[in-house]
């Protein structure tokens, strides 16, 4: 029996059933509350990138900004265009929030707190799970630029599937060779790898492959092609309003936070805290502090994601192909035979 | 294992490996050549170094025979023997004329993709060849068919290239799919991934019960999915348009190396494998066994019967050639049922099939190299253009006058011994009881009709008056390949029996190791 | 998990029949996706996670994503809908065969006495999948390797535009 069904559905032990739902309620509540914050971190860093205030009217800071955001979304008329293929075009929002949702279903946010593994899944095929499922992304993308029926979404939904199309390959390419080091698909298997020195020392070339494809296939900037605003209008979500657009714009920060959190458990140790020996502190603590070194982490590269948003330009459409094509996937390509090679003389000698 | 265990293995591997690095080869070269050289330098350039790779393997091939060392390797997935060498030599003898009729090839603009494509489809049939598994049987027969289907459709000004390409690839595709849904009922029922595995299973099942009718729902499905592949009817459709569509160099591997390696595969699993469940189609059918005999039967009937009346009534010379290669497959398919009513194949039966397979790849490789020497100056393909060509262009003319013979199964062409031996296995089989009489006095009947129809061919090239007497000129490497070709046709017929007895001694039946 | 199996299968099905029976070619391309999604599902169900992963990846995340691209990019997306008849007028003989067919195999699938399930289902940790990859079926597995390289030039090959400028003088 599949893990995720064992977990999920089929596990005859109520007590199972409840804990599982107890974690999936934590993460997507504790995700949520994220996107809603980063949308508002987006637009406080970027005011002081550019000089000025941002939001900070509604509450201490602008603290009641995402809550304001969120109820005038939900209130809003819904408006059906009548030119749209109206069961896909209300389905695509829906597909599109999907697969980061799933993603996070096998990351590990911690070790264990009071006997639980924090983690909803942890499949033996992880991080095969991970990039079946963040191919799936494009399909909200395309069928929402499709389902509109209308010029900008449609050229926005084709260029996000050539753009993700071509970023997956360099992106799972990159991995292979994290694998061809820790020798597991497992996720918790690649954290507790990292206990003595994180992945990024040993793999620095995987790292800035799969950060790099990471922006694209997050279709932040510099890789921003498929909402090009100063081209398409809006791109693909031109035609939706409401809380229709608002599912649209909490996947994309949703896909932000889980593409950091990935970033971090395969190169930068996961919930493993560095210089210090947490063991020491008992086992709740430790779990506690082991969730927070990985908060701390997943904090910093959505900063990051932020303020290279704010800091580059765009590229253009033939550049962003020649680069992962060209440039990514050959060096993917090199990474994997260069890390098999030198794993094979070290077993060797 | 070790990488100094691996090396030993590399000599088996060799003509596997050299051939696709030559294809590799012909990708790269053609990737760096072509803003240094115009197409057809690239082409005499690529073309010739192919063939030079190509007598390499021809090299190692026949060291492999010689040495006389069997190797099988991963459960059957490959084989190495001397018996499979020869008939890799076969194919690869075929391809080179291929090749070589492509060296002037004047549609060809991608020329290293389009040699590339022919290797990797021969390397296909070297896998296909060595294969003792279900799994690289399927893998090896995509390898082999999938370039054909580009190369088919290559021809990119022409419709009908489009269209023959087309069909072909949608056929391809349906009795691939054929295939692997029999192959996976096999390998579900019995668990066993290996030809000899599976020959054990079933011979183990006689006691307890029989295999199952899935197992032979799953062994019929398979019949349909390699009948697509030798074109025998009814799944013959595709051939006469893919024939027709694709350019003359593609269609000889068509015709030729590939069916050759159908046959044998075909071959390996019925009168290998599943030889435990053949039953049998001895007297009447109130006396025949349940099988993939009657099935096997029934596809030769509709092959010779289809394939001979509709020969008859073509008037394109390469429709002609695909009926006349379906006729063929039911020819061949007599000789699978050539077995005694206790299921015990007759012991020329497998070395039968094996020469005519060889004979008949050969032949008709020459068949398509003249046709291709003939229509360089003709405006097409169809009979009307060969009018009176034996005057234009007699050097061709006369070697495909030898190779029609030859199909036609006129002594003392190999083609006569081929057809001889394969009916005389049938009777054979059940020698007291003259079980098989019927299907082998019908086969001679059909093949009555088809010394008509290659005579007629033959007729319209040397009696019927030409319209146009420019002559026509033919390449040397042509000629060359032409009187190679003719050379071992008329060698296999002049010994026959010594022919015989060496493919009976190295191959015995078909298989079985590993 | 039975009910689940079930409920999928039915998915998968009705999936396979829109996927050709659809006029529009986009839906059908859809139905297709939906179809390999839900084989995938069947394969968690049966314990075949590595299978079902990749499934989920090859088909649905990439081979589908390609095909709704090239119809999306090769077909004027206003006039998609007008595929006419989505069945040829052999039709009739095709529904007869296939149905032919269905009863074989339904037949055949019905006397097959269904060992029971080992329980725990066997499983076939990743690691070794890919050792048997590169030990027993290493020539398959190369040859895999070979055949789509084949592919892809053959598709390319086939696929290509001509350009005026490389055409050859006749």
């Amino acid at each position: 029996m599949s893990p995720v069904f064992s977990n999920l559905l089929a596990q005859p032990g109520v007590a199972l059933a409840a804990e599982a739902a107890v974690k999936i309620a934590v993460v997507i509540v504790v995700l949520m509350g994220m996107v809603a914050y980063t949308v508002l971190a987006e637009r406080r860093i970027c005011a002081l990138i550019q000089d000025r205030l941002g939001p900070n009217r509604v509450g201490a800071f602008g603290l009641l900004q995402p809550i304001a955001d969120s109820f005038k979304l939900l209130l809003k008329e819904n408006v059906l265009p009548g030119h749209v293929n109206r069961f896909w075009y209300v389905l695509a929002p829906t597909i599109a929030m999907a697969p980061p949702l799933l993603t996070l279903a096998v990351i590990p946010f911690g070790n264990t707190l009071a006997g639980f593994n924090l983690v909803i899944a942890d499949l033996d095929v992880g991080v095969l799970w991970i990039f079946s499922i963040a191919s799936l992304g494009v399909y909200g993308i395309v069928l929402a630029g499709w389902a509109s029926n209308s010029k900008y979404p449609f050229l926005g939904g084709m260029r996000s599937a050539a753009q993700l199309i071509s970023y997956e390959v360099p992106m799972g390419l990159s991995v292979v060779s994290v694998f061809l080091l820790v020798g597991s698909l497992k996720l918790s298997n690649v954290v507790a790898y990292q206990a003595g020195t994180w992945l990024i020392f040993k793999a620095p070339l995987a790292f800035l492959i799969f950060l790099v494809s990471a922006f694209a296939e997050t279709n932040r900037l510099p890789f921003d092609l498929p909402e090009a605003e100063q081209e398409l209008v809006g791109g693909y979500n031109t035609e939706y309003g409401q809380m229709k657009f608002a599912l649209f714009f909490l996947a994309e920060y949703a896909n932000m936070i889980v593409a950091s959190a990935l970033i971090v458990t395969l190169f930068f140790g996961g919930w493993q805290v560095p210089f210090v020996r947490v063991e020491a502190f008992g086992p709740i603590l430790a779990g506690a502090l082991g969730v927070a070194a990985f908060f701390v982490k997943l904090l910093a590269f959505i900063v990051f994601f932020i303020w290279v948003r704010w800091t580059l330009p765009r590229f253009r459409y033939d550049q962003l192909m020649r680069l992962g094509w060209r440039v990514l996937l050959p060096l993917a390509l090199l990474n994997i035979v260069a890390t098999a090679l030198a794993l094979a003389l070290k077993l060797r000698a | 294992m070790n990488l100094s265990d691996l090396l030993p293995l590399l000599r088996f591997l060799a003509p596997e490996i050299l051939l696709s690095a030559l294809a590799l080869g012909a990708l790269l070269g053609e990737a760096a050549l072509s803003r240094l050289l115009g197409v057809e330098k690239r082409q005499n350039l690529l073309g010739w170094l192919a063939l030079l790779g190509l007598g390499a393997c021809l090299v190692i091939l026949g060291d492999q025979a010689a040495r006389g060392e069997t190797l099988a390797l991963g459960r059957g997935a490959f084989v190495a023997s001397p018996f499979n060498a020869l008939l890799k030599t076969a194919a690869t003898l075929a391809v080179m004329a291929s090749v070589t009729m492509g060296l002037r090839a004047p549609f060809v603009r991608h020329v290293g993709e389009n040699y590339a494509l022919v290797l990797f489809s021969l390397l296909g049939m070297f896998f296909l060849l060595s294969a003792e598994s279900l799994l690289m049987i399927f893998v090896a027969l995509e390898l082999t068919s999938l370039p054909l289907y580009a190369l088919a459709a290559s021809q990119k000004g022409a419709r009908r290239s489009i269209e023959g390409g087309l069909k072909y690839l949608l056929f391809g595709g349906l009795s691939a799919a054929f295939l692997l849904f029999g192959i996976s009922y096999v390998y579900g029922m019995s668990g066993q991934g290996s030809l000899a595995g599976l020959r054990d299973w079933l011979v183990a099942q006689r006691t307890a019960g029989g295999p199952g009718f899935l197992f032979l729902t799953g062994v019929c499905l398979m019949i349909v999915g390699l009948g697509f592949k030798i074109a025998a009817a009814p799944f013959h459709l595709w051939a006469p348009d893919a024939y027709e569509g694709a350019p003359l160099p593609a269609a000889a591997i068509l015709a030729s190396a590939s069916k050759l390696a159908g046959i044998v595969v075909a071959a390996r699993l019925l009168l290998g494998a599943f030889l435990p469940v053949a039953g049998n189609v001895l007297g009447s059918p109130l006396s025949w066994h349940a099988g993939w005999s009657p099935a096997v039967a029934a596809l030769a009937v509709a092959s010779l019967t289809v394939g001979n009346l509709a020969a008859l009534a073509q008037r394109n010379a390469k429709r002609f050639m695909a009926y006349s290669s379906v006729a063929h497959a039911g020819n061949v398919l007599v000789a699978f049922l050539a077995l005694d009513a206790s299921g015990r194949p007759a012991a020329l039966a497998a070395p039968a099939i094996a020469y005519y397979a060889v004979i008949y790849a050969l032949t008709n490789a020459g068949v398509f190299a003249a046709i291709h020497a003939l229509a360089w100056g003709a405006r097409g393909d169809d009979f009307a253009d060969f009018r009176g060509a034996a005057r234009r262009a007699p050097f061709p003319a006369f070697f495909l006058l030898i190779f029609l013979l030859s199909l036609a199964g006129v002594p003392p062409m190999a083609g006569f011994f081929g057809k001889l031996f394969l009916f005389m296995a049938a009777l054979q089989a059940d020698a007291t009881h003259w079980g098989l009489a019927w299907l082998v006095a019908y086969a001679l009947a059909m093949n009555v009709v088809a010394l008509g129809y290659y005579l007629r061919f033959a007729r319209v090239l040397w009696v019927e008056p030409a319209e146009d007497l420019r002559p026509i000129s033919t390449p040397l490497e042509l000629r060359v390949a032409l009187v190679a070709l003719a050379l071992l046709v008329l060698g296999l017929g002049v010994f026959p029996s010594s022919c015989l007895a060496a493919f009976r001694t190295m191959g015995g039946v078909l298989l079985l190791r590993g | 998990m039975r009910t689940a199996f079930i409920l999928i299968t039915f998915w998968t099905l009705a999936s396979g029949l829109l996927a050709i029976s659809r006029r529009n070619m986009i839906h059908c391309a859809l139905a297709l996706i939906s179809f390999f999604a839900g084989i995938a599902a069947l394969l968690f169900t049966l314990s075949a996670d590595f299978l079902g992963a990749v499934q989920l990846l090859i088909y649905v995340g990439a081979i589908s994503v390609l095909i709704l691209f090239a119809l999306l990019v090769t077909h004027d997306a206003s006039r998609l809908g007008d595929r006419g008849a989505p069945f040829s007028r052999g039709k009739w003989s095709g529904w007869m065969l296939s149905a032919l067919v269905f009863v074989v195999l339904g037949f055949g699938l019905h006397r097959v006495a269904v060992p029971p399930p080992p329980d725990p289902a066997p499983a076939l940790p990743v690691a070794e999948i890919g050792r048997l990859l590169v030990t027993r079926h290493a020539v398959p597995f190369l040859a895999m390797a070979l055949l789509l390289t084949a592919a892809l030039v053959g598709s390319a090959l086939v696929a290509i535009e001509e350009s005026s400028e490389h055409a050859r003088k006749e």
